[in-house]
């Protein structure tokens, strides 16, 4: 019995995204409510006894900063695009991936079943697909144990719905589980290579600390009833209150670590 | 618009790969030697992509900013990151799991093993070529593929055109018979149709994340001198995630009272046929009112849910305010200001070893050697490790 | 859930490190396999004497209460302990679907993978170098004796002399004692060499400090005297002399003591106190005393700390990710071992030094600006000098020379306060009242237990760069704090990113003292010890060790993002990418300090060497356990 219930046939030729129609078929309401309620429904995957070589393809990395693109398939994706959305509501829950100080851009892209960019109505494939792109700093694995670490629980609901996700508890299952469905940029551009996030963040408070201090040495040399003796000591005092607080904001340049794939290739750098 | 958030444009944009052997952009002058029919689209789109990439590798640890230094996104200084990834094909994650009871009872009520059937694999038609580009754009601008792609055209025309070409749908307008296009109305041509291909294949980002507005966002808070964090104003909206939440909730409980509705259902046509004598009609009424009520529950929350849910994306995905400053150019500043901030310190450690009285004179000139306002000179060149950028 | 290792299964250095005062000289053998079947006669030879990793009876074991039957009838004389890399397991027969089960990083070996430590290998002693199939190292061997056997008999044919283990000894003694476990070490060696001789094994050579024949690196623990570690806080010999008057009224030293008495000390080359946090995990000690051992050592969450999933250091137990560590089959063969990695580091010991004395006027600059330390009692100027030195030091490495953490102790008056106190509970508990040692034990827990997160947030008193919180970030920078305004959660900071990255350490010094005291005998001096190579060879124990002991080394030590330090290297143990080396003279360390106010002060930028320490080599080695060193001398596969 497939039964389409009025003000859910979507609009044809609309480019907006955001309407997506909650389900087509009663039928989708009964299942999508089994897997609301039953999250670990089969998705259980034997912890791997051997040890796969996970990792990055060099490409992937430029300077100081890595790239992820993975693309896995998505079961009901309204519900991960009804997840998405009260994530977005509550933006204290991904404080700790903002105080990891990892990640540059990220994104997630949900991409519905019925609607390929340049493909006609008519084509359809069984899942919807999720895509999940990420700059980042640091090593793919440290990366990946951070997410089942810190933030297992955002992830988890992130690749809701996702076919075979294994959840990011234990890491093992679920590093395989990226690695298997990630893609390798064939182009990848960085701006920034030689700066981690963390140096942008301290460099921002190096900033705002300068131009404080320039508006306190402009308001010192105005007035002109001091003596240079007096300004210099005035200035001192605001210069140490605020250089203090800037020990741990000056880091030095450099070049990125190795990545361990340069070492077995016996790269010369 | 999620994908404008923050002062910060996600674009993603997905295209068909054209299938078939590849053939050379009509009119293009000199064709690589390597490139020749036997090769497919995506093959050479990816052999073309790895070269551009080696492009901006060879020159990523060059000190000086000449124009001839720059790959193609390093001119505008508004592109943090940019990727070019073919998809050939779709992953397969494996069988599709299911409860093992839930196969057990499927197979004793089909009476044939459930593995004869095989599972349907996803299958494209054809590759993909997903472009993903985060760049600064202003967040009330309607336009910001379009003025950005304006602005890389003149540096990017050949790559861009040259990209696309591999992509399906792509064509430049053929001039009349015996005539040619001045070169002006062929990058023209060229820039539209690069155009319009973005942004008809252009997907939504459905959930960016951009570190620097929160960290931004933090710098705000900060008070230099006393090195206090004052709270942020970005909070759970809890009642906004209520609005998401509790229509569901209805859903949920509507669909639970739903059983009572077919069980009246049920009884209404056992009513016709029972015979008469029969005292029914107390627990018929007592079902039918549970019924009228389940139903016109699960009719009402589903409408609610409807709206709600409207509501609630709409809500939900009202981009981020921008916070100043964190452009690439701003950022590039920053980090110049930073490096030289440490120079100037440490030379005033180490040659006037703490002394209070030239602190003053040291910073002055800091001020006016490196011009912490100026956001254009001198400042990093971005796409390079380490190289300066100053203007004459 | 208590985890209960077969002891008898694992071996011995594993678990618990051997006492340094009481096995103080190790000797590392490598050994090349020519040929299979003799190779596993020889394994069968030694698998009996292997020191598995059984209690031994001592005072320690009487604090655990090991039960009687879990204890080693005698105190083992001979200590003999076996490792394997990757190409020796290869060697020794063992299949290539078993071996491919095994990571990465052991596969590859340290030589492959030097340049992603910033090695450089032009630095490598041939020994380890692996590019020739001749003499590649498959085989580490360690012998140690016991010193305090050696020392019994030397008390008791001397009779004068009263035997007590790890105190300071008259010099006479220790001599005799030395050169007897000398001699001993010396017949077993013998005894070794000749076996793997007969049995085809190649006994390599040239990873020794002392000549290119020499076929093994001996190291031996650091021998202080009396004096020396009296005066490890820089004060003056006049004030040496007073506290050891003050001890010996006090009858905290025997009457008869002097201040050249020796003994084995726990001090590393560069003159810091080493060897004191070392991880604490689930099983490693009984279950009653574990928890006290787990304090500052283990898993910090929500403000207590447990040890830490044994999977972290043994292979095939539940580890911190909450899976089973990775254990390649057969299953007897995996389990209840786990890897090593080893490196002789070379310690550049007077550059170092020069580097930091150097920097000493400016150092008292800073400090007389900015610490506004209370003016009463100014110290001597070479007082002064030596507390500009010390604070330098200290802020490098984040301990005070004897170990006192900076976050107990942040300024220098404050850490002559500690030690004052440290000195007198530790006479008072050995004179053996019941309450004396109670504090005294009460007051050694410092030395582990503290916090960085919580008690030093932005590092006002131990520096990001400092050695200890890079090696041990504990809950420095916990990112699960989700409120950045109010500090009330710091208190609940946890060691959430640390926990997977934790190894054991089981290195040793090598190569003959620099004395530091003064801080011109390494200038004046240096002629005569230019030449002398010395260091630490450094082991590490974890069962990862790409995610342990390399992530480690290269994120946290060569590298400084994860504290906000961009690529400043560890100031003590860091090591630049060879290619960077060049241009780079000197390393940058920001350290600040504490003002009397509690507020922090002007930062202060040191320098260290840029190369404070220099890879000579090492591998990655497969500890295995007992039962696996059967399978492998009888091929079982």
């Amino acid at each position: 019995m497939r039964l389409i219930l009025p003000g859910m046939a979507r609009q044809p030729g609309t480019k907006d995204h955001w309407h997506e129609r909650p389900f087509s078929t009663l039928g989708s309401i009964g299942l999508s409510l089994v897997a609301f309620l039953r999250p670990a429904w089969g998705i259980s995957k034997i912890p791997l006894r051997d040890t796969p070589s996970f990792g990055m393809p060099l490409g992937d990395i430029v300077g100081k900063s890595s790239a992820l693109t993975v693309v896995t398939p998505l079961w009901c994706s309204w519900i991960n695009r009804f997840l998405l959305g009260l994530y977005r509501t509550l933006p204290a829950q991904f404080f700790p991936l903002v105080n990891l100080q990892m990640i540059h851009f990220a994104r997630w892209v949900i991409l519905p079943k019925d609607r390929w960019p340049g493909r006609s109505k008519k084509f359809k494939t069984r899942y919807s697909y999720l895509l999940f792109s990420s700059n980042f700093n640091g090593t793919w694995d440290v990366y990946l144990d951070e997410f089942s670490d810190v933030i297992s629980l955002g992830m988890d609901t992130m690749w809701y719905r996702s076919i075979g996700y294994p959840k990011s508890i234990p890491s093992r299952p679920f590093k395989a589980y990226i690695d298997d469905n990630s893609i390798e940029c064939s182009y990848y551009y960085n701006a920034l290579p030689g700066f981690s996030l963390r140096d942008v963040a301290s460099a921002l408070k190096v900033r705002k600390a300068i131009h404080f201090l320039e508006e306190k040495l402009a308001e010192i040399n105005q007035d002109t009833t001091t003596s240079a003796a007096t300004k210099d000591d005035l200035f001192f005092q605001q210069f140490e209150s605020v250089v203090a607080n800037l020990v741990n904001h000056l880091p030095s340049t450099g070049k990125p670590p190795l990545h361990a794939a340069h070492g077995t290739r016996e790269l010369n750098l | 618009m999620p994908s404008n958030e923050a002062g910060f444009y996600q674009l993603t944009a997905l295209l068909p790969v054209k299938t078939g052997p590849y053939k050379a952009l009509s009119g293009e002058k000199n064709v690589p030697q390597y490139c020749n029919s036997s090769q497919s689209y995506s093959h050479h789109l990816k052999d073309y992509l790895n070269q551009l990439s080696d492009s901006f590798l060879s020159n990523i640890d060059s000190k000086s900013s000449k124009s001839g230094d720059l790959h193609l996104f390093d001119h505008t200084r508004c592109t943090h990151f940019a990727r070019f990834v073919v998809i050939d094909q779709l992953f397969y994650n494996g069988r599709r799991r299911h409860d093992s009871l839930i196969d057990f009872f499927r197979t004793l009520a089909a009476g044939k093993d459930l593995l004869s059937k095989k599972d349907k694999i996803d299958q494209l038609e054809s590759p993909y070529l997903l472009i993903a580009i985060d760049f600064d754009c202003h967040p009330s601008s309607t336009s910001c593929v379009q003025d950005y792609l304006s602005d890389l055209w003149p540096y990017a025309s050949q790559e861009l055109t040259e990209i696309l070409h591999h992509c399906e749908g792509f064509y430049l307008p053929v001039p009349p018979r015996g005539k040619r296009f001045t070169s002006r109305t062929a990058d023209w041509n060229a820039y539209r149709t690069v155009e319009r291909m973005i942004l008809s294949h252009e997907v939504e980002t459905t959930y960016p994340f951009s570190a620097y507005f929160w960290v931004a966002d933090k710098v705000k808070r900060w008070n230099p001198s006393t090195d206090r964090v004052s709270p942020s104003e970005f909070k759970n909206r809890w009642g906004l995630f209520g609005i998401g939440i509790l229509p569901f909730l209805l859903v949920i409980v509507s669909l639970l009272i739903l059983p009572f509705y077919l069980g009246s259902f049920f009884f209404n046509w056992l009513y016709e046929y029972v015979p008469p004598g029969a005292e029914l009609s107390e627990f018929y009424q007592a079902w039918n009112r549970w019924g009228i009520i389940g139903f016109a529950l699960s009719v009402i929350s589903v409408i609610l849910f409807m709206f709600a849910w409207r509501y609630f994306i709409n809500r939900a995905n009202q981009p981020m305010p921008q916070i100043k400053g964190v452009d690439l150019k701003s950022i590039s500043k920053s980090l110049y200001l930073q490096g030289e901030f440490l120079e100037m310190y440490k030379r005033w450690q180490d040659h006037d070893g703490f002394s209070k009285s030239s602190i003053r004179q040291h910073f002055s000139c800091f001020l006016d050697k490196h011009q912490p306002s100026d956001i254009e000179s001198p400042s990093l060149q971005p796409g390079k490790y380490f190289s300066i950028r100053k203007m004459s | 859930m208590t985890t209960i290792f077969d002891r008898l299964d694992i071996q011995g250095n594993i678990l618990l490190p051997y006492g340094r005062s009481s096995y103080p000289i190790a000797r590392h053998f490598l050994f090349h396999v020519r040929d299979k079947e003799q190779a596993r006669a020889f394994l069968d030879w030694i698998l009996p004497q292997i020191t598995t990793a059984q209690y031994f009876p001592s005072k320690r074991s009487k604090q655990m209460q090991i039960p009687e039957d879990q204890l080693r009838q005698d105190y083992p004389e001979v200590l003999l302990n076996i490792a394997f890399t990757a190409s020796g397991l290869e060697a020794l027969g063992v299949p290539a679907s078993v071996l491919r089960q095994f990571p990465n990083a052991f596969l590859d070996g340290m030589w492959k993978r030097a340049e992603m430590l910033n090695d450089d290998r032009a630095d490598w002693n041939n020994a380890w170098k692996d590019q020739s199939h001749e003499n590649t190292t498959h085989i580490l061997i360690t012998q140690r004796v016991s010193f305090n056997s050696c020392l019994e008999k030397v008390c008791e044919s001397r009779k004068d002399d009263s035997f007590k283990k790890s105190d300071y000894l008259c010099q006479k003694t220790f001599d005799e004692a030395r050169s007897s476990m000398i001699q001993h070490l010396d017949q077993e060696t013998k005894r070794l060499l000749d076996q793997a001789e007969n049995l085809g094994l190649v006994a390599l050579s040239g990873h020794s400090n002392v000549d290119d024949d020499t076929k093994w690196l001996e190291c031996e623990s650091l021998v202080h005297t009396r004096l020396q570690d009296l005066a490890i806080a820089g004060i003056s010999e006049d004030e040496c002399l007073e506290m050891f008057k003050f001890q010996k009224d006090r009858g905290y030293v025997s009457s008869d003591a002097t201040l050249t008495d020796l003994r084995y000390s726990e001090y590393e080359h560069f003159g810091f106190f080493d060897g004191i946090g070392d991880p604490v995990f689930e099983g490693q000690y009984p279950t009653a005393f574990q928890a006290e051992m787990a304090q500052g050592q283990g898993h910090l969450s929500s403000g207590q700390w447990r040890p830490i999933a044994p999977g972290e250091f043994l292979l095939g137990y539940p580890n911190e990710a909450q899976e089973t560590t990775c254990h390649p089959m057969p299953y007897t063969f995996s389990r209840n071992g786990t890897f090593m990695a080893v490196r002789k580091l070379e310690q550049n010991v007077s550059e170092f030094h020069r580097t930091l004395v150097g920097q000493v006027p400016l150092m008292e600059q800073w400090l007389d600006n900015f610490e506004c330390s209370s003016s009463s009692g100014q110290p001597s100027a070479v007082g002064n000098i030596n507390k500009a030195l010390k604070v330098l030091r200290a802020k490098l490495v984040g301990r005070w020379d004897d170990g006192t953490p900076l976050v107990h102790a942040p300024t220098y008056e404050s850490w002559l306060n500690f030690r004052k106190r440290l000195l007198t509970l530790a006479g008072e508990s050995r004179k053996g009242e019941q309450s004396a040692k109670d504090a005294w034990k009460k007051f050694k827990t410092k030395f582990t237990l503290f916090t960085f997160e919580s008690d030093d947030t932005k590092g006002i008193r131990c520096p990001f760069a400092s050695h200890i919180r890079r090696s041990n970030p504990r809950d420095s920078g916990d990112p699960s704090l989700r409120k950045d305004s109010d500090s009330s959660e710091i208190s609940q900071a946890s060691s959430l990113l640390v926990n997977r990255r934790r190894i054991l350490r089981r290195g040793m010094t090598y190569g003959p003292a620099v004395d530091l005291t003064s801080e011109n005998s390494v200038l004046n001096d240096q002629n005569s010890l230019g030449d002398a190579e010395r260091g630490t060879f450094f082991v590490a124990i974890c069962s990862d060790l790409e995610r342990q002991f390399e992530f480690m080394q290269q994120q946290w030590l060569n590298y400084g993002s994860d504290f906000n330090l961009g690529n400043d290297i560890c100031p003590v143990a860091g090591a630049l990418h060879p290619s960077a080396a060049s241009d780079v003279k000197d390393i940058k360390v920001m350290m600040s300090s504490e003002r009397p106010d509690g507020s922090c002060s002007l930062p202060f930028v040191a320098k260290s060497t840029p190369r404070p320490v220099v890879c000579r080599g090492g591998a990655y080695f497969f500890v295995p356990s007992l039962s696996a060193l059967r399978l492998l001398a009888q091929n079982r596969f």
